[in-house]
């Protein structure tokens, strides 16, 4: 570089600062498909080596035939079990220098909750390209994989799994018909009491699997009070179920705040919690399951 | 001094009264005393089973709101300086931490109160240990002391965070920005003997610390024990601000704004200001709480949220009227 080439000293510290301000200059100056170009990555065609960092990304591959070419997933990807022997790149908080490691040339990032700041900015800015896939409702979560689909060049799987999920979706709603809908919340933590609100994906699951969720008229995931748990009319309550959640929920409904009134005298159902509360092509299997538990 | 005598207490037993009927009455869901007295019918039933959820929170919220005035009280007038507080001193910090711990090794929320606790007391003894030079506590080293300890414990708060899953890290939040939301009566004699015993340590230290306000070395030449004084003082200030975060979570500016208003009420006679600074801190929390309770229903805003919002700017203005 021209600055070693001085012929006056220059301290190593400040070279290297020098150094570092210049390739961030460089890097700033071409455009981020320059920039992956010139460390090698293809930029164009289909993506095989890719990076889910959310559970229901690695579903959402892995639906589409293409789990082989996933090379790292989210701490918290335990779903199909082949996904359990993939590299980790972190939970909620994903290292965007182990994501980097493994040299992806797509990383899928969530709509959802915490990826879309933090290391996925960071990868982003260096170059790494990156897809945030919505899942805020269910026709998002299909938009979703249709997305994903397209970028893993397999359009046509893309096409015939969000198909035969449209269609599940329809026979729930047919089945549903004009059956009387209980009144139900879907609570997804205890402690403090969260539920399902309006504009989520589990307000659909909720609404289409027959029930009428009372929460509807609050956007995201409300925190509860007891003395709205104990008197609101809730006839049933949806939980999501895992060998993890149980203790807490049921130390809840023993002492805490789902111990009195109303919720305490709801019927109760329980879904497979990584099935339910993860915006993927299993949402929809809790979706039926949810329709026919309401059925009974 | 300014007003004391009967009507003093009259008015502050009048203010707490006032925010208890209203702390019952208003949240969440209306309730009608009517209904809980009858408990007839259907109404009267939902009524009751409310005023069963509601009455220990109220209480509990009192008891918590006393704990922490009078431990601010009493520390404002220890360290003679009017910033003092519980919160400065790294006892909360010490008991969120000891809380977070527990939680992130796996014991049972059951046992976290009693984690919480020990890290008030640990987080008291270690502050003690550094402020006591030659035998004798420090004031200033003990203000430092505790915010080391600040530091320290919110660098583990940070780490424990981060590592812990979603649904942990947000029950430690909620936790951390204080809530009565799961009071019970249980909870509320699980805390009692703490608050008691907190209560009478310093209630009967008030004479002393009286002369604290004369200079230490004064209340020395005036036959006051000082360092047997500044360790029962320190110590029972501890006790009552680790039970109420072991029980409640963090809840900031109750410790350091209610004896600041009570003193501008009542004067700085601590034989006074304490008991005052204790019913003001009750009624100051029970009242918070009741605004958490309803402006959201059915969700609650974090009590913690509420003491500040209402604290910050009566702090404000009582140190702009402060000549």
């Amino acid at each position: 570089m021209a600055l070693a080439a001085q012929p006056f000293r220059v301290s190593g510290r400040a070279l290297r600062a020098t150094a570092l301000v210049a390739a961030a200059l460089a890097a700033a100056s071409c455009g981020r498909q320059d920039v992956a170009a010139a460390v090698g990555k293809p930029t164009a065609g289909p993506a095989t080596r890719i990076v889910a960092l959310a559970p229901n990304l690695t579903e959402i591959v892995f639906a589409l035939g293409a789990g082989a070419s996933l090379v790292g997933v989210s701490d918290f990807s335990d779903f199909p079990e082949a996904a359990r022997s993939l590299p980790r790149v972190g939970g909620l908080e994903v290292s965007a220098e182990r994501v980097a490691s493994l040299t992806p040339d797509l990383v899928l990032a969530t709509a959802e909750g915490g990826n879309r700041k933090g290391a996925v900015s960071a990868l982003e800015a260096s170059g790494v390209p990156v897809l945030v896939v919505p899942g805020g409702s269910l026709d998002e979560v299909l938009t979703g994989i249709d997305l994903v689909g397209r970028r893993l060049g397999r359009t046509a799987e893309g096409d015939r799994l969000t198909r035969s999920l449209r269609e599940r979706r329809e026979a729930v709603r047919r089945s549903v018909g004009s059956r009387p809908r209980p009144r139900a919340i879907l609570l997804v933590w205890p402690d403090p009491p969260s539920a399902a609100g309006g504009g989520t994906f589990l307000n659909d699951v909720l609404t289409e699997a027959g029930a009428e969720n009372l929460l509807s008229a609050r956007t995201g995931w409300p925190v509860l009070s007891a003395e709205w748990l104990a008197t609101a009319p809730i006839e049933v309550a949806v939980l999501p179920d895992s060998p993890g959640n149980r203790p807490v929920f049921e130390r809840a409904f023993s002492t805490g705040a789902l111990s009195r009134g109303t919720i305490r005298a709801a019927r109760v159902v329980r879904l497979d919690e990584s099935a339910l509360t993860r915006p993927g092509p299993r949402v929809f299997d809790a979706l039926e399951q949810l329709a026919r538990g309401l059925s009974r | 001094m300014k007003t004391r005598g009967p009507g003093l207490w009259l008015a502050a037993g009048a203010l707490l009264a006032g925010c208890l009927v209203l702390g019952i009455w208003i949240g969440g869901v209306r309730l009608s005393p009517g209904a809980v007295w009858s408990g007839a019918g259907p109404e009267g039933q939902t009524a009751r089973l409310v005023a069963s959820i509601r009455v220990p929170r109220v209480a509990l919220a009192a008891l918590v709101g006393a704990c922490l005035a009078l431990a601010g009280a009493a520390l404002q007038a220890l360290l003679k300086n009017p910033l003092a507080d519980p919160f400065l001193l790294g006892t909360s910090g010490g008991a969120a931490t000891g809380a977070a711990l527990a939680s992130l090794l796996g014991v049972s929320p059951l046992l976290s109160p009693g984690a919480a606790f020990a890290g008030a007391v640990v987080s008291s003894i270690g502050v003690a240990a550094l402020a006591r030079r030659g035998g004798r506590l420090d004031l200033q080293r003990l203000l430092l002391g505790g915010l080391i300890a600040n530091a320290f414990f919110s660098a583990i708060l940070l780490g424990v965070f981060s590592l812990a899953s979603s649904e942990t890290a947000r029950t430690m939040l909620f936790w951390m920005m204080g809530s009565l939301a799961d009071a019970s009566p249980r909870k509320l004699l699980a805390l009692l003997p703490y608050a008691a015993i907190g209560a009478i340590a310093l209630l009967a230290s008030a004479s002393r610390l009286n002369l604290f306000s004369v200079g230490e070395e004064n209340a020395a030449a005036l036959g006051v024990d000082t360092e047997r004084s500044k360790t029962v003082v320190f110590l029972a200030s501890s006790l009552l601000t680790g039970a109420a975060v072991a029980f409640v979570g963090v809840i900031g500016f109750v410790g350091l704004l209610v004896p600041h208003a009570a003193r501008a009420v009542a004067g700085n006679d601590q034989r006074t200001l304490l008991p005052l600074s204790a019913l003001s801190g009750a009624a100051l929390l029970v009242a918070a709480d009741a605004v958490s309770r309803a402006v959201a229903a059915p969700s609650e805003l974090p009590i913690g949220a509420v003491t500040a919002a209402i604290g910050a700017p009566v702090f404000v203005y009582l140190l702009l009227r402060t000549p």
